[in-house]
């Protein structure tokens, strides 16, 4: 299995490199201006596969704090307290990069619109996430909290993604249905190819995570039977 | 269009970082299990005995 995961890793890692610089060469070099907002709205193709990354990292964190709750196999904990951190990387990330794009589009660094404010309580939930874990007098409760926490987190993530709708904050919807916005067919190109870069990356992140938290469980094993004898 | 030549060496440079970063640390990683192996083996061996 271990095996197995290494070889993957290594081969996700290695598609990883060109790909991540192929999707830099598309950003500044292939996608053109937009009209509007200019160079700003290159951020856009860091940004918004960003977020989706943070979805799909908590989607992972949903199905490791079920099951973790549903069989108290630690092996689930490990696989949500990796998509937990990975989650945290590319949440912060997408309230780094909206900020930089806000100054020069809204004029403000920040505002409390319901987007942004859901985005930074999903942060918020996925810190608490890794306290929680690490400040638990036990492994057990450290998990059984965390994956309780993390099944809230996953709650907020649907609210993010309607909060422009329910409360029509000024946050642009990207993907709107019906809308008539004929995009750049570099641009979307553009898009789609960081979307799958920033998938790549996010596989090779999780995988890593996770073999560090497998290795951690073994030698806290070894040390256990150390102080047994 | 502008030229965006900077910025793409630039962001090149620190994923090179990151890229070369996250390969030593799963070196490290593979590296730390295969001498657990060891250990396990050598903890149950003792045991044994």
């Amino acid at each position: 299995m271990n095996r197995w995961i290494d070889r993957l890793f290594l081969l996700t890692w290695g598609v990883s490199v060109p790909m991540m610089i192929g999707a830099l060469y598309m950003v500044f070099f292939h996608a053109p201006d937009e009209k509007v907002m200019g160079a700003a709205q290159r951020i856009f193709y860091f940004h918004v596969p960003s977020a989706m990354m943070t979805y799909a990292s908590v989607f992972v964190l949903l199905g490791g704090s079920v099951g973790y709750l549903w069989t108290r196999d630690l092996r689930w904990d490990n696989l949500s307290r990796a998509a937990t951190e990975v989650a945290l990387l590319f949440c912060t990330v997408v309230l780094i990069t909206g900020p930089i794009w806000a100054k020069p589009a809204w004029g403000v660094w920040w505002t409390w619109e319901a987007r942004l404010t859901s985005t930074l309580i999903l942060w918020l939930l996925l810190l608490a996430c890794l306290m929680v874990r690490n400040y638990a007098d036990s492994r057990d409760l450290g998990a059984r909290l965390a994956a309780i926490v993390g099944i809230v987190a996953a709650v907020d993530v649907p609210i993010i993604h309607k909060a422009v709708t329910w409360w029509r904050g000024q946050h642009p919807e990207v993907f709107k249905p019906g809308a008539d916005r004929a995009l750049d067919p570099r641009m979307l190109q553009t898009f789609v190819f960081c979307i799958i870069t920033f998938l790549i990356v996010f596989a090779v992140m999780l995988m890593l995570r996770w073999r560090v938290a497998q290795v951690e469980d073994r030698a806290d094993a070894a040390v256990d039977m150390l102080a047994t004898r | 269009m502008k030229s965006y030549a900077f910025l793409f060496w630039a962001y090149n440079v620190i994923w090179i970082c990151i890229a070369g970063w996250i390969l030593l640390t799963f070196l490290r990683v593979r590296r730390l299990d295969r001498r657990l192996d060891g250990v396990e083996r050598e903890l149950s061996r003792s045991g044994r005995s």
